[in-house]
């Protein structure tokens, strides 16, 4: 039984163009450096945008990316939400084996903004291409890692961990 | 005659520490990309992050003072015409990004401050290569071509820009 879930065009198509200008248009989102990916013994680096954490919006950003997501998933607990870009890299880098959030029951979803070669990793056998406006849904237990691609120079998703 | 100086350890250590730290510290500074660099068309061969402090008269971030206040001074700046920090991501060799002069189309000087050490560079168009040293200060006439580099050897390559009379 597979424990994830994909749904293409999840976003009507307005509103995705909406929300990925509004973060992929250079020069108009802010990113943060973070030099610790998945487990911290992640080589590289990769920028991150908080969105909500501690049950409080903690960016300006917030709405204008949250709700269509909110609105579409029908999120009732949000726990954590970010937006991930990772560097395009000479060859894709797989990131250390993970669960977002241990001990409490949790799911998880990651948005893919841009399409590109990188993926989500769920098993040996089962890997997510990012696909823009993709949504893929994972119980919080699964296991499974995110990557760099090498065809564009960020890899961008919406990570979101809720109830 | 275009000339160019190399001024090192141009802060005050204490200065210098606190504005690397707000700069280059994991999660503090806001950075957005850039899908080019230099004035390059070519879309995905290059590309950096930046944070844009003052232009076109302005400031375009709460950072400006923080950061530019220290040169103003010590350069003896008379008008910021552009300043914003650089973040050059590291590559699995050095690229050198494409010749270019700031400004055409005023006459300026141009500072670059490397704000951590690392094994790229800027070089100028006699083939002169200014390595990137912590508290390192560059300034330039702003007609000299000269090129950026990515590193190998940090993260990012953080630097400085300062574009003045």
């Amino acid at each position: 039984m597979n424990n994830y879930k994909v749904m293409d065009n999840f976003l009507p198509e307005d509103v995705f163009k909406n929300l990925s200008d509004l973060i992929l248009t250079p020069g108009t989102f802010p990113f943060f450096y973070s030099n610790e990916i998945a487990d911290g013994d992640d080589p590289g680096i990769y920028f991150i945008h908080n969105l909500f954490a501690d049950c409080f919006p903690i960016s300006p950003y917030y709405e204008a990316v949250m709700n269509p997501l909110i609105e579409h998933m029908g999120i009732n607990t949000l726990h954590r939400s970010k937006v991930n870009a990772y560097l395009r890299t000479e060859k894709i880098v797989e990131h250390g084996r993970h669960v977002d959030v241990e001990g409490i029951p949790m799911n998880v979803a990651v948005f893919y903004v841009n399409s590109n070669n990188g993926f989500t990793r769920i098993d040996e056998n089962n890997v997510v291409s990012s696909v823009a406006n993709r949504l893929l849904l994972l119980d919080g237990s699964v296991v499974h890692n995110s990557t760099t691609c090498t065809d564009q120079d960020l890899r961008v998703s919406i990570n979101i961990n809720f109830l | 005659m275009k000339e160019y100086k190399v001024i090192d350890n141009f802060l005050p250590e204490d200065v210098f520490s606190e504005m690397s730290r707000e700069i280059t510290s994991p999660g503090k500074f806001p950075l957005y990309y850039v899908d080019f660099i230099a004035f390059s068309k070519e879309r995905n061969k290059f590309f950096y992050f930046e944070h844009p402090l003052f232009y076109r008269s302005r400031p375009t971030s709460d950072f400006y003072l923080p950061i530019v206040e220290p040169f103003l001074e010590g350069i003896g700046i008379n008008a910021i015409i552009r300043a914003k920090v650089n973040a050059y991501p590291k590559t699995e060799s050095i690229e050198e990004h494409g010749k270019h002069v700031d400004f055409d189309n005023m006459p300026n000087d141009t500072a670059i401050f490397y704000i951590n050490t690392n094994n790229g560079f800027t070089r100028l168009e006699n083939g002169t290569v200014v390595e990137s040293v912590a508290n390192r200060l560059l300034i330039l006439d702003g007609a000299i071509y000269h090129n950026s580099s990515s590193c190998t050897d940090a993260d990012l390559r953080f630097v400085l820009n300062l574009n003045f009379i």
